[in-house]
C-alpha cells in the first residue's frame, strides 16, 4: 500500500471525526482535572513512517506517553502525550490535592497518569462508536516517560512492520490557565482507516 | 451492618479513588485485586456485598470475571466499572451477570446512587 | 571536522576526526562497524530486523543493513579482519509490553546473529532497557558517547 493518498473529502470527514472523538475525550479530561479544556482543530495526515518523528516529537524533549493498542472493529494505537514537568501539576489536580503537594513520580502516580490516557482513549473510542457504530475496546495502557523521539520512534517502528506510511488523527488539548498542552494520537491500521472511511460515508448518507 | 465492598482494577489509583469515595459513605472494602483472576479468588473467599470490577485487566477480563463468577453465585451484585461506555460492551456485560454500569470518569454521586440501587433491590 | 547525522533507516561513513550520531534512539538498534587500526567507521540505524523479501530501503533492517554496512566499508579499502562492532539501542521503553517479543529484543538479537556469522568482534554494547539513548561515536578514538534522560552519560 504505498503513497496513499486522502481527498479534501475524506480528510475533512476524519477531522470531523476526531472532533468528536477529542470532543468526548476532553470532556473526559476536564471532568477529571475539573479544568476548562480547549481543542484545537485536529491534523489528519498520511505521511512516510521515517517522517512521523519529525512531526510529533519536539527534538530531545522529554515526555510522559501513555501507550495502548486498539482492537475491534477498529485496530489501531493510541497514544497520549503530557509534557513531562507538568505531570506532577496534572496528579495534584486529578487527585484533587493541593498545587505542590505530588513530589515524586512512584506507583500510585504512574498508576494516576496511565489511568488517564485509558479514560480519555476510552471516551475518544465511546463517542466513535456512537457516530459511526464500529466497536473497540483499549488495551492496558503501558507508560514512557523518556525522550520524545525515542518514544515516537518505538510507536514508528511497529507501524514499519505493517506497512510504509502511518496514518495519524492529531488532536491537542490545552488548559489555558497553566498552559498545559496534551496531544492525543490515534493511529489507525490502514485497513481500519478504509472501513472508518465507509462508515463515515453511510452515516453521512444515512442522516 | 456495614456493607462488604471487593474492588477490581488495574489501576491502584482508579481503586483509591473509588475507596475515597465508598469508605466515608459507610461502605467496608474488604479487598482490592489488579487482575481478573485475583478478583475471582477474592470473591470466592470474602464473599462481599458488592463487586465493582473494571473490564480491560490483565489475565482475565472483567466481563469473563462476571461470566465465572455468576456460575457460582448467581445473585451476586457486581458491577462494571470501565471507561468504555459502548453500547454493545454494556449490554454484552449486563447480559453476562452485571448488575449496573458505570462509566469512568464518574461523579462521586454516581457511584453511590448506583451501589445503593442494587442493594436495596 | 564533521558532526554526521543517521537518521532512523540510514546508513553513514565517517573518516579521521568526524563524529557519527544518532539521536532518541528506541527500539531502533544502531550498529557501528569501524576499522580498529585506521581512521574510518560506519553506522547504520536500523528500524527493524529483518528485511522481507522484495522490499527496498534496506538499511531500514538489521539484517541488510549490516551487509550493506560492512560491504560499504570494504570497497572502501577496509580490511574485514580488521572491522570490529559496537551495538546500541534496543530498548523496551514501555513498562508493559504490549506484545510478547519486543522490537528492540528481536532487533539486537538479530544484529548480534548477523555480526557472529560474519566473525566481528562486539568492543562494546549498550542495549536493552527500557530508556532512549543519543549516541556519538568519534571516529579517531573510537570511543562512544551515550547519553540518555534517565541513566546519565556512559563511555564504551
Amino acid at each position: 500500500m504505498q503513497n496513499e493518498k486522502l481527498t479534501d473529502m475524506q480528510r475533512d470527514a476524519l477531522k470531523e471525526l476526531g472532533n468528536i472523538g477529542a470532543g468526548s475525550a476532553a470532556t473526559a479530561l476536564s471532568q477529571l482535572l475539573g479544568k476548562d479544556i480547549k481543542l484545537n482543530v485536529p491534523d489528519v495526515t498520511i505521511i512516510p513512517i521515517e517522517k512521523v518523528n519529525e512531526k510529533i516529537a519536539k527534538h530531545q524533549q522529554i515526555i510522559a506517553a501513555v501507550y495502548l493498542r486498539i482492537y475491534g472493529e477498529i485496530q489501531a494505537r493510541a497514544l497520549l502525550i503530557l509534557p513531562q514537568d507538568k505531570i506532577f501539576y496534572i496528579i495534584d489536580l486529578l487527585m484533587k490535592k493541593k498545587l505542590g503537594t505530588t513530589r515524586e513520580f512512584g506507583e500510585n502516580e504512574q498508576s494516576a497518569i496511565k489511568e488517564i490516557g485509558n479514560i480519555i482513549i476510552s471516551s475518544y473510542l465511546n463517542a466513535l462508536a456512537k457516530f459511526i457504530g464500529l466497536n473497540s475496546v483499549p488495551s492496558v495502557p503501558a507508560l514512557a516517560v523518556d525522550m520524545a523521539d525515542a518514544i515516537i520512534q518505538t510507536i514508528s517502528a511497529e507501524l514499519a512492520e505493517v506497512g510504509p506510511d502511518a496514518f495519524l488523527i492529531e488532536n491537542e488539548m490545552v488548559e489555558k490557565e497553566t498552559d498545559l498542552s496534551t496531544t492525543l494520537l490515534i493511529l489507525p491500521e490502514m485497513t481500519s482507516m478504509k472501513k472508518i472511511l465507509k462508515a463515515l460515508n453511510d452515516t453521512i448518507k444515512g442522516s | 451492618m456495614s456493607k462488604k465492598v471487593l474492588l477490581a482494577d488495574d489501576a491502584s489509583f482508579m481503586r483509591m479513588m473509588l475507596r475515597n469515595i465508598l469508605e466515608p459513605a459507610g461502605f467496608t472494602i474488604v479487598g482490592e485485586a489488579s487482575n481478573g483472576r485475583e478478583a475471582i479468588e477474592l470473591y470466592k473467599k470474602l464473599k462481599p456485598d458488592v463487586f465493582i470490577t473494571d473490564m480491560i485487566m490483565p489475565e482475565i477480563g472483567g466481563i469473563d470475571v462476571v461470566r465465572e463468577l455468576i456460575k457460582e453465585f448467581p445473585d451476586a451484585n457486581i458491577i462494571i466499572c470501565s471507561a468504555i461506555g459502548q453500547q454493545t460492551l454494556v449490554i454484552e456485560a449486563i447480559q453476562a451477570g452485571a448488575k449496573d454500569y458505570i462509566v469512568k470518569p464518574f461523579e462521586q454521586a454516581n457511584v453511590l446512587e448506583t451501589i445503593n440501587k442494587i442493594i436495596e433491590k | 571536522m564533521a558532526h554526521i547525522n543517521v537518521e532512523m533507516g540510514q546508513l553513514k561513513i565517517g573518516k579521521y576526526n568526524d563524529v557519527l550520531t544518532a539521536y532518541g534512539i528506541g527500539s531502533c538498534v544502531v550498529v557501528i562497524c569501524y576499522d580498529r587500526i585506521n581512521p574510518v567507521a560506519g553506522m547504520l540505524h536500523g528500524i527493524l530486523p529483518e528485511k522481507p523479501a522484495k522490499k527496498s530501503g534496506e538499511n531500514r533492517y538489521i539484517n541488510s543493513g549490516i551487509e550493506n554496512l560492512i560491504k560499504t566499508l570494504l570497497d572502501m579499502g577496509v580490511s574485514i579482519k580488521n572491522i570490529d562492532a559496537k551495538i546500541l539501542g534496543g530498548a523496551s521503553m514501555f513498562d508493559v509490553k504490549l506484545s510478547s517479543d519486543t522490537i528492540g529484543e528481536r532487533n539486537i538479537k538479530m544484529a548480534k546473529e548477523v555480526l557472529t556469522k560474519k566473525q566481528i568482534k562486539i568492543t562494546g554494547e549498550d542495549t536493552g532497557l527500557n530508556y532512549g539513548r543519543n549516541v556519538e561515536f568519534f571516529v579517531e578514538t573510537k570511543k562512544t558517547v551515550i547519553k540518555s534522560f534517565t541513566h546519565g552519560l556512559k563511555y564504551i
